[in-house]
């Protein structure tokens, strides 16, 4: 054959452009470590977050990264605090 | 829209140039653009004596130019290509446009 056959010869190549996004970081995998009832050692992570999602109750500290800790070892509460906020605390036991 | 000029001298075909975009969908499902590409590259391969003719091919812009005396058989052939290009035009005016001149 003397000639190629394009099938688009006569396309316009308009809008067919490559896209500037595709891109994404990795999952940060916040969220609870200790869920309500359980038993956690004292200085173990009980929450990961950005922000305060949950604030801190009785035995327990916020992070420089806001990760909530408990500061005793014992059972992990999630309570109500006010009308809108949740905070969590631990009951210290052996 | 892609536009296609015919030109006869002496009622003898002297030249076809087809130029643009049909633009009848994206790069990739243009289906007008296909069969112009195919009516056009399609009839040119049938063509005899190619040494008769200036033929320049290029994305959204094809010239065939007779530079010599054509065979009645070479006649034919362009005469196909008119007659599908006709054909196509019929329930793709929008797309594509064609100029006897």
């Amino acid at each position: 054959m003397m000639f190629k056959l394009n099938l688009q010869l006569f396309a316009s190549k308009k809008g067919v452009g490559s896209t500037k996004n595709g891109r994404d970081s990795a999952g940060r995998r916040l969220g609870a470590k200790v869920a309500d009832g359980q038993w956690c050692h004292a200085g173990s992570i009980i929450y990961r977050q950005r922000g305060t999602r949950i604030y801190p109750g009785e035995n327990t500290k916020r992070g420089g990264d806001d990760t909530i800790f408990a500061t005793v070892s014992g059972i992990v509460k999630y309570e109500r605090l006010g009308k809108d906020k949740t905070c969590v605390k631990v009951i210290a036991s052996k | 829209m892609l536009k296609v000029q015919i030109a006869y001298k002496n009622n003898k075909f002297s030249s076809l140039v087809m130029k643009g975009h049909a633009d009848s969908a994206e790069y990739g499902h243009d289906l007008v653009c296909a069969g112009a590409s195919a009516v056009v590259i399609g009839g040119l391969n049938n063509i005899r004596d190619i040494k008769q003719f200036k033929v320049h091919i290029a994305e959204g812009d094809v010239k065939v130019e007779a530079i010599g005396e054509i065979s009645q058989h070479d006649e034919v052939v362009l005469e196909t290509i008119v007659s599908g290009l006709k054909t196509l035009q019929e329930d793709n005016k929008q797309f594509i446009k064609i100029e006897i001149l």
